[in-house]
């Protein structure tokens, strides 16, 4: 669950954020999977004596926020203890697990004063609500890999196949976890008797401009793709060298956000590899 | 003894096959004819049996005029069928396009809209009633399509603690559940059943106090709770003090 601060007109107690001062809010988590359920312990780290005693009264708790939003699941934990271990049935969840981490009060607060709020908050107190947030702390993520492929690399997510259609013409088809290439039986077979050999050729020819339709697709339909996995390698090669997919243009023939130089910098610029392929072949041949 | 049948799944290239080669396949669609559908799938090995050996409950599904009536018994029938099945395959398209081209093709066929009436839009109704994962995204694909849609209102109203315990699915349907539950898929609040079910059962008292509750009144309510979730946290509120903020904001409203 992300949260925005930004809608909080009284101080919260978050790492790097300057509402507190000398004062902190960690946690620590450890996971396993033991029989189809996924164990997760937390520790709670605080340092802030106000927000501590508020817990120790009874008036905050630490509360650890389970969400999965593709299955609807969505479960909250809370504690004023400082450990807390608790579990999730696996069939509930995908491949990803949001935890979340923060401390709400658990009822009104009235002119609620913390020594440690920075000194343009005064000392005259703030009113705090039922289930406002106090603090809020780190957000893991945490991958449930059901399957053997890894989801990690490029060349984890993209696969070539035989069409049945045999159509003369490949085809990229994006609305599954993996981007399938289809063509035809036999380039298939050429594909793999030629791949070692020719392998920029092939590049040239079937990955970077399947890449050109991935990347427009990303650019035009981020919403709708971002849920398949294919997304977010691709989205993360980009992130890797600063690209972010708000910034493609399809206009642009050159440029560091042009799609048609991207798709071919993400194959390592295949074409002089490619010419010097042919011209190995012609120079076999003499 | 009722006959059980074994679930199937496609493989991820027999899925990706399908999904391209659905244009060239259209007029097979439109003409019914499951039987080529069945052979090539077969033929080329691309449905699996799955692990999931369940009551055949095709027989029981319903098609009259009263939609909404069909719809609330089909979705008790088909829930009560798959309910054990784990949540995270019914978020699965190769789970989804496989009961749809095999079990379901019967059920697809009578109620699809795509079937029902020639339009502008046709071939991506078609195409939304046999695969659950589309351009729109999973979630938001599998509570559209005809049949993965029945199984999702089942998961997202069913309540085991009542007598009755798709009480709350009576609710989702008076309103056509196929586009009351399209809200659901896209708010993350309603993730949390006591959220999810404080809404329902609120609205299902507002209409035995004689109120009319339309589709839109549900929305708002959502839109409500989304709001108190941006400056509290509605995720530590029990059911009964989320139905307590509920009465309260449609008390204002009438």
């Amino acid at each position: 669950m992300k949260l925005d601060k930004r809608l909080s007109s009284y101080p919260i107690l978050i790492n790097d954020d300057d509402d507190y001062v000398d004062s902190s809010f960690e946690i620590s988590l450890i996971q396993k999977v033991e029989f189809n359920k996924l164990i997760v312990n937390v520790s709670f780290q605080l340092n802030n004596e106000g927000l501590l005693e508020l817990i120790k009264e009874g008036k905050a708790k630490y509360i650890i926020h389970v969400d999965c939003p593709m299955l609807s699941f969505r479960k909250v934990f809370s504690t004023d203890k400082k450990d807390l271990e608790f579990s999730i049935n696996l069939n509930d969840v995908t491949e990803s697990v949001e935890i979340s981490s923060m401390i709400v009060a658990t009822m009104d607060i009235p002119h609620y004063y913390n020594k440690k709020f920075n000194w343009f908050y005064g000392t005259d107190g703030v009113d705090i609500s039922k289930g406002n947030y106090l603090a809020i702390g780190p957000m893991y993520l945490v991958n449930i890999n059901r399957s053997n492929i890894g989801y990690k690399k490029l060349s984890d997510v993209i696969v070539i196949q035989k069409d049945d259609r045999n159509s003369d013409q490949m085809s990229v088809s994006l609305d599954n976890d993996i981007i399938t290439i289809l063509v035809n039986e036999k380039i298939k077979n050429q594909y793999y008797a030629y791949g070692q050999q020719y392998l920029y050729n092939i590049i040239s020819m079937v990955m970077v401009p399947s890449m050109v339709y991935v990347l427009t697709s990303m650019k035009n339909n981020p919403d709708g793709l971002c849920s398949y996995r294919w997304y977010s390698v691709v989205e993360q090669v980009l992130l890797d060298n600063n690209i972010s997919v708000t910034q493609l243009n399809e206009e642009d023939s050159t440029g560091k956000y042009s799609i048609f130089e991207v798709a071919q910098k993400i194959f390592m610029s295949p074409l002089e590899k490619g010419m010097l392929e042919l011209s190995n072949v012609r120079l076999g041949d003499e | 003894m009722a006959k059980e049948i074994r679930l199937k799944y496609l493989t991820d290239n027999g899925l990706a096959q399908l999904k391209e080669a659905f244009d060239s396949n259209i007029e097979y669609y439109k003409s019914k004819d499951q039987q080529y559908f069945l052979n090539y799938l077969n033929t080329n090995g691309y449905l699996q049996d799955t692990s999931y050996v369940i009551e055949d409950f095709t027989d029981k599904l319903i098609f009259t005029e009263d939609l909404d009536k069909d719809d609330l018994n089909n979705i008790k029938i088909l829930y009560t069928a798959m309910k054990d099945i784990p949540t995270y395959v019914m978020m699965e398209d190769r789970f989804w396009a496989a009961q749809n081209h095999t079990i379901m093709w019967d059920y697809i066929t009578k109620r699809s809209e795509g079937f029902r009436k020639e339009s502008k839009d046709q071939r991506n109704k078609l195409y939304n009633s046999f695969f659950t994962h589309t351009k729109n995204g999973k979630k938001r694909g599998t509570y559209v399509n005809c049949v993965s849609r029945l199984w999702w209102a089942g998961k997202l109203s069913y309540d085991e603690s009542r007598e009755n315990p798709f009480e709350l699915t009576e609710e989702l349907c008076k309103t056509g559940f196929a586009s009351t539950i399209v809200p659901f898929s896209s708010s993350n609040i309603t993730g949390r059943d006591e959220s999810r079910k404080a809404i329902l059962t609120v609205v299902k008292e507002l209409r035995e106090q004689g109120k009319i509750v339309k589709r839109d009144d549900i929305t708002y309510g959502l839109k409500y709770l989304n709001l108190i979730a941006g400056s509290s946290m509605l995720d530590v509120m029990s059911f009964d003090e989320i139905v307590e903020l509920l009465r309260r904001y449609y008390g204002m409203l009438q």
